[in-house]
This record gives structure tokens, C-alpha cells and sequence, in this order.
């Protein structure tokens, strides 16, 4: 499954740092963490029916984004780390 | 709930009742009154939506790249979180959220990769939040590992279908090509390459195709429960634009997801896909470069 799209994106990959913090897919995939990470604090705060609910719905989408933020800011550091 | 696998036949008669039939007209408004004209299940109509959405959300990636992509399927995600809340629970919602993996697994495997690291830790970063994300989807529904099919059985089947895996592995690499994983020469190098293809392909792909995906499909559609896990894997190997290929995987799913109901358990899949996956992107390269 991941193969399939690595040949899809192997060639449209940002070669530099610059490059890559300029990267659309990040930029909307951390867009989305934080609309998930808002969207949580509000329904956890609210006094709605089913909150509880609608939280543990939203972690299946905040966790694995979180994880991925982690795994970006560190191939970012990575790709930094050299040109010190 | 440890007792009764629901890859296994269900006891009940899938979603055809009128409460059913009721929360569909009430999610999907006018579309859904007038849907109800027509001879399909709310299940199958429900299915058949969700379907069209990550067909569309797909072929906006492979048409306008990666960020495109990203944001298809993040709206794609968004989408089938706010319905799953809006059906309510039942096994209607089970299968919205269990689909939802999809779109979040798209989103992880276009947003994720980058030059400086090689292939096999894509495969890792893309797998441990995607079985994150498996594993709170099953908090969420109060599923056991028993109702994803993490149950025991026979060696005898796990051999057989790991062995037939491994066969299999050969025409997967002739039809797919060549993928160099980048994970250097040498003894270390080659272990966490098998490490990560055993766990993060043959367990994570299984555990959500056959586990999470065919067992919520079973409890609606019954047989047609394999048939939603073949059609769940063949879209997300459609990126690869190799008909050949695609029909190679859709065969294979076929078996994995006979085996998957015939026993109720996922581990001689999970077995036979970590075989073919090991086999294909792990030895033959090295073997027939």
C-alpha cells in the first residue's frame, strides 16, 4: 500500500530544507491537526450530549496526526541539522 | 463478544430493519427520502456513498498530486467523522468509523515521506500512526481484538496460507516492480527491513482491511463483508496505476478475506501477507536484483 504512493510522490518530493517547510502536504496535514486539536477542546468544554463520544471520535484522527507532526519535525530537524 | 467473531456469518439479518432504514433518511435528508425508493439496504446505499466519496478523493490525487490529495482526504476524514457521530452507535456507525482509517492512511502516506529518509522508515512513521489510529478506532466501538479477528488458530491453516504468501511474493514483484526499500547492505539493515514489512505491512494491512474493515462489513452485508474489504484494498492500491497489479492485489485480497471468514481469525492472513510482502520487497530484491 505505501509503495504504491512512494512511486507516486518519489519524484514530487522537496529535494532541500527550503523546499521542504514550504511542503503543501505537511502544511495541511498540521492545518488538520490543529482544526481536530480545537475541535476537541471546544466539545470537551461544551456541556453536549454524546461529548464523551465525539472526543474519543475525534482521537482517532488527533493521535496518529500528533504522531505524524512528531515523525515531520524530526525528518525537518534532520534535514536542518547538516547545513549547521 | 469473545465468543462470536463477526468475520464469522452473522446471527442477526444485516441492516435492512426500518430504525435502519429511519437514521438513513434522517443523516441524508432529502437524498436519503428519495433513495428510499429504491430496493437497496440503507447499509448498501450507505456503503455505496462513502465508496463514490474516496473514489473521487483518490482520483483527485492521482490527477493534482500530493497537497491535492492531502486535502481530499482530509475533508474525506472530516466527513466520515461527523457522519459516524451522526448515525449514532450501531453497526452503521462501526463501518463509517472503521472506513475512516482509509482517508487517514491516505493522508499519512502523502504528507509523511521525505527524501532524506529512506523507504522502509516510510513504511514505519505511515504504520505506527495508521495502527494508532486502528487500535483508538477499536476504543471507540468497544471492540475486543477478538472482534477484529486476533484470535487463534489452527497451525496447520497459518503454514499454509504463510507458504502460498510466500509463493505469491514472486509474481507481486514481476507484476509490481522493483521497490528499493533503502535500507543499506549488511545483517542489521536487512532485519529491521524484515522487522518493519512483517508489522508494518502483513500485520497493519490485515488488521485493517480483514480486521476492522471486513468484520464491520460482515455484520451489514454478511459475505459481502469480504467483498468491502477487497474493494477497501484495491482502492488503496490503485495509486500504483498498474491494471495488472491491481487485479493481482484484488485476488489476493479475495483469498486473505476467505481465509479471514472461514476462520474467523486474521493470523494466517496476516501471515500470508507478511510472507508476500517480505518476499517481494525484502529477498527477491536482494536475491534478483
Amino acid at each position: 500500500m505505501t509503495s504504491t504512493v512512494s512511486r507516486f510522490v518519489i519524484d514530487t518530493l522537496p529535494q532541500t530544507p527550503g523546499q521542504a517547510l514550504a511542503a503543501a502536504p505537511a502544511g495541511i496535514l498540521v492545518f488538520l491537526l490543529l482544526l481536530v486539536l480545537v475541535a476537541r477542546l471546544l466539545v470537551g468544554v461544551a456541556d453536549v450530549p454524546r461529548g464523551r463520544d465525539a472526543v474519543r471520535t475525534l482521537d482517532v484522527v488527533a493521535v496518529p496526526l500528533f504522531i505524524a507532526l512528531a515523525f515531520i519535525l524530526s525528518t525537518r530537524v534532520l534535514e536542518i541539522l547538516p547545513l549547521g | 463478544m469473545a465468543d462470536q467473531s463477526t468475520l464469522l456469518p452473522p446471527v442477526a439479518a444485516p441492516g435492512r430493519s426500518a430504525s435502519l432504514d429511519a437514521r438513513f433518511r434522517r443523516t441524508f435528508g432529502p437524498l436519503g427520502r428519495r433513495l428510499q425508493g429504491a430496493s437497496y439496504s440503507p447499509a448498501v446505499r450507505l456503503i455505496a456513498a462513502i465508496g463514490s466519496w474516496l473514489v473521487v478523493a483518490e482520483a483527485i490525487t492521482l490527477a493534482g498530486g500530493a497537497a491535492a490529495g492531502v486535502f481530499a482526504h482530509a475533508i474525506m476524514l472530516l466527513l466520515l467523522l461527523a457522519l459516524s457521530l451522526r448515525l449514532g452507535p450501531g453497526s452503521m456507525q462501526r463501518l463509517t468509523l472503521s472506513v475512516a482509517v482509509l482517508p487517514l492512511v491516505r493522508v499519512l502516506s502523502l504528507a509523511l515521506p521525505a527524501a532524506i529518509v529512506p523507504i522502509v522508515y516510510w513504511y514505519l512513521e505511515i504504520g505506527l500512526a495508521g495502527i494508532e489510529g486502528i487500535l483508538l478506532v477499536m476504543r471507540r466501538l468497544n471492540l475486543s481484538p477478538a472482534d477484529v479477528g486476533l484470535r487463534r488458530t489452527s497451525i496447520a491453516e497459518i503454514a499454509t496460507v504463510g507458504a502460498l504468501g510466500a509463493i505469491l511474493g514472486l509474481p507481486a514483484y514481476l507484476i509490481g516492480g522493483r521497490v528499493d526499500l533503502g535500507h543499506g547492505g549488511g545483517l542489521v539493515g536487512l532485519a529491521i527491513a524484515s522487522a518493519v514489512v512483517v508489522v508494518f505491512v502483513g500485520f497493519f494491512e490485515e488488521l485493517l482491511f480483514r480486521g476492522l474493515i471486513q468484520s464491520a462489513g460482515t455484520v451489514l452485508f454478511s459475505r459481502g463483508g469480504v467483498l468491502l474489504s477487497v474493494g477497501a484494498t484495491v482502492l488503496m492500491y490503485s495509486a500504483s496505476l498498474n491494471p495488472r497489479y491491481i487485479i493481482f492485489v484484488a485476488l489476493v485480497a479475495t483469498f486473505f478475506g476467505i481465509v479471514a471468514r472461514r476462520s474467523g481469525s486474521i493470523v494466517a492472513p496476516v501471515a500470508g501477507h507478511a510472507a508476500l510482502a517480505l518476499v517481494q520487497l525484502v529477498v527477491l530484491p536482494l536475491v534478483a536484483p
